[in-house]
């Protein structure tokens, strides 16, 4: 085994040889990220959950094509994405019923008031809540491609070819990608990213 | 604004949060370019903004659920290779039988096959000897040889009231 040899990549070296040890420490080391990055392409929490774990599930099905060569969350981050693309697509094929639709003639009040049991820590104050909900809204209005940039962008190991290597185009388009999502997200929450005052943008 | 150092402290911004040394680069180069004060301003807050996300909801099982499942996936895999197996080593001897018996019926209509080639070409044989020696003068008489055999019986009523 080379000395300088990433740490995951070892890790995954020994989950190829059916180290289920070696494989929980890289799951709790990466749920969180990927979970994050399931709940805000599909907006459900449960169904989040559900394709966080196919990743995982995938990814030790998958452990003896894994070659050290590559990034192991470079490659993870590739099969957590590829699964997001495919819910959105089963999506597609077969729509639910939005919960956030309005009864008719009742303009903003829900179809159904569903108790939001998420873990999310409450906020400090109501003007962060309020931004953060604004931020979360505007972040599931981007293009799938923009949001997967900008997400992706806040895992600090990732470089921008890493980034690029997991959205599959050059970096030079996953950069215009990133500019092009924070172009859009900071039109729609500047007013109150500048004031703290929401405005809807005109 | 298309300044390469604002450009870089941007992109590093997008990232993570700026250095010691690029926050500084970053004061000066603004006090240079003032009117990039609330483009900064807007870029600064939303990395704010973005950076204070809360965590998506994660159930404290969620590790052990994982190997749980990955725990299902290999038992179900080697549950059908071993299905397989069994399947095989019980199939295995009658495969073996089938194979023999028809080998056998392959060999026997092979030499069928041969004998009655074998025979056709005696009889060709035989045809193509006889047709080889033909003589006129031996056929000269056929016609009347072939009929003395067709000729009427006698009438024997006839022949005991001329006696």
């Amino acid at each position: 085994m080379p000395a300088n040899l990433d740490p995951d990549a070892a890790l995954m070296l020994r989950v190829k040889q059916g180290d289920t040890a070696a494989f929980a420490t890289l799951v709790d080391k990466y749920k969180q990220p990927v979970m994050n990055l399931a709940y805000r392409t599909i907006r459900d929490a449960t169904e989040a959950e559900d394709l966080a774990q196919n990743v995982f599930v995938q990814v030790y099905k998958s452990a003896h094509r894994y070659r050290s060569s590559a990034k192991f969350s470079t490659w993870l981050f590739t099969i957590a994405r590829n699964l997001c693309l495919n819910e959105i697509r089963r999506r597609s094929r077969h729509p639910a019923e939005s919960l956030d639709a309005s009864l008719p003639g009742q303009e903003g009040q829900p179809l159904h008031q569903v108790e939001d049991k998420a873990t999310f820590s409450p906020p400090e104050s109501l003007l962060q809540g309020e931004l953060a909900d604004k931020v979360e809204r505007a972040l599931a209005e981007l293009p799938e491609n923009q949001r997967t940039a900008i997400l992706l962008c806040r895992q600090e190991e990732l470089s921008y070819e890493e980034i690029s290597e997991v959205l599959g185009c050059s970096l030079s388009a996953t950069k215009s990608l990133i500019h092009r999502g924070r172009e859009t997200l900071k039109h729609k929450l500047k007013a109150y990213l500048l004031t703290g005052a929401w405005r809807n943008p005109k | 604004m298309n300044d390469p150092l604002y450009h870089r402290l941007r992109e590093s911004h997008w990232r993570r949060k700026l250095t010691a040394s690029e926050e500084a680069e970053l004061r000066a180069w603004l006090a240079a370019h003032p009117e990039m004060e609330a483009d900064w301003a807007t870029e600064a807050g939303l990395g704010g903004a973005l950076s204070r996300l809360p965590d998506a909801p994660m159930p404290t099982n969620f590790t052990a659920r994982v190997l749980h499942a990955v725990g299902r996936e290999s038992e179900g895999s080697r549950r059908e290779t071993h299905g397989w197996t069994w399947r095989w080593r019980r199939l295995l001897p009658k495969a073996a039988v089938a194979a023999v018996v028809a080998a056998m019926g392959l060999i026997s209509y092979e030499r069928h096959e041969a004998t009655q080639r074998a025979v056709l070409a005696r009889n060709v044989a035989t045809v193509a000897d006889v047709a080889a020696v033909p003589n006129p003068d031996l056929m000269q008489d056929f016609e009347v040889v072939r009929r003395l055999g067709q000729t009427p019986p006698a009438d024997e009523e006839l022949l005991a009231l001329l006696r």
